[in-house]
């Protein structure tokens, strides 16, 4: 069974996560300047997320993207418990990243934040972490 | 000396090293690789146990300069691991250049330190990583950098190791502490890659080569930076 009930609920867990990064006060203002914008296909539920320096959209938008992220959303919410082998999910296509390695390398410091934020807003929003 | 006046460590009244987090600028090697499980079985510590995906990163890099700690070489195995369903690396190797990074290693956060002589080159279109310690080239890795670096050919996760610390007395059992540390502010630039080569010396006293490649994913070289933090510890085991 999905993690996420549908995508409302997907868009509230994975929406606020990433509205937290952009306000967080170490990392926020470097994603900010970085100029980075990402956009995330999400499927079962399906969705998408799209995230710049001018803030987050959930759903679609004609928005250019520097990075297009691919996963099932299961995979994301299994990627930000820490819980998928990066390099092995790449190579398997459980995740796929389009655009130039540079950019996708400009959120490598988003990830720890992230790993330490996502645990609790899934209890916030009574996503069961096992 | 007063209690006040003691140094972060010893000898108090010149410490070795002051207390972390620590910027880093890097340069590295790093190859992918598989191992055979059996191997990897062998120098994964109980409770954390091999990835299924039986993958090893082995990294040469130059810290060409490091916050208060000054530069060094540093070069070490990760081996994908789970721990209690979280997915890191495992380091069961590491060896440095100087002494101040040795003590700081391994009494802060437990890696498993020894020092080496290594060197990281880049002649032509190849970047060569290679580490010798007691007349043993235990490591050799090399890439051919004319091509664009794979994210497929990067192991990058929390990092989990075992903190021995023997007893004074000897009788009283060591602790043995379980911890994790997360790299902060990761930059990587530049990255590179294309074919790779890996090769180990055997050595009695470092046996890298019974974690021989039973596949080469890939390989990268890169510049970049990171903050060494603080580690937090998972467990002490009993």
């Amino acid at each position: 069974m999905p993690v996420f009930k549908d995508t409302e609920q997907m868009y509230e867990v994975l929406g606020t996560l990433f509205e937290r990064l952009l306000a967080h006060p170490d990392v926020g203002p470097k994603l900010i300047a970085s100029g980075i914008r990402v956009r995330f296909y999400l499927t079962e539920p399906d969705g998408e997320i799209y995230v710049s320096p001018k803030g987050v959209v959930c759903g679609t938008t004609e928005e250019p993207a520097d990075v297009e992220m691919t996963m099932r959303a299961d995979v994301a919410h299994a990627f930000w418990l820490r819980r998928v082998n990066l390099p092995a999910a790449l190579a398997k296509r459980e995740i796929t990243a389009k655009g130039p390695v540079a950019n996708v390398l400009k959120l490598l410091p988003l990830l720890k934040p992230a790993y330490e934020m996502y645990p609790s807003i899934c209890a916030e929003k009574g996503i069961e972490v096992e | 000396m007063k209690r006040a006046e003691f140094g972060f460590s010893m000898p108090v009244q010149a410490p070795l090293y002051p207390p972390p987090p620590y910027d880093y600028e890097v340069e590295l090697v790093q190859i992918l690789f598989r191992a055979r499980p059996e191997a990897l079985l062998g120098v994964v510590p109980e409770p954390l146990e091999p990835d299924p995906e039986n993958m090893v990163s082995c990294v040469v890099a130059r810290y060409p300069r490091v916050s208060r700690l000054g530069p060094y070489h540093e070069s070490f195995f990760l081996v994908g691991v789970n721990y209690k369903g979280r997915f890191g690396t495992y380091c069961p190797y590491m060896w440095v250049s100087t002494d101040s990074a040795l003590a700081a290693g391994r009494e802060v956060w437990g890696f498993p330190k020894k020092l080496a002589k290594m060197e990281l080159t880049v002649t032509g279109e190849v970047a060569r990583g290679v580490v010798e310690r007691g007349g043993y080239r235990i490591i050799d890795a090399a890439v051919y950098t004319a091509g664009e670096g794979k994210l497929e050919h990067i192991l990058f996760a929390d990092i989990f190791f075992l903190k021995v610390i023997p007893s004074v007395d000897g009788v009283t059992p060591p602790e043995l502490r379980l911890a994790s540390v997360s790299m902060e502010n990761l930059m990587l630039e530049g990255l590179q890659g294309g074919p790779c080569t890996l090769s180990f010396e055997p050595s009695p006293s470092d046996p890298t080569y019974l974690l021989e490649p039973t596949e080469i994913i890939g390989g990268v070289y890169c510049r970049g930076s990171w903050t060494l933090p603080y580690g937090e510890t998972l467990e002490i085991l009993k």
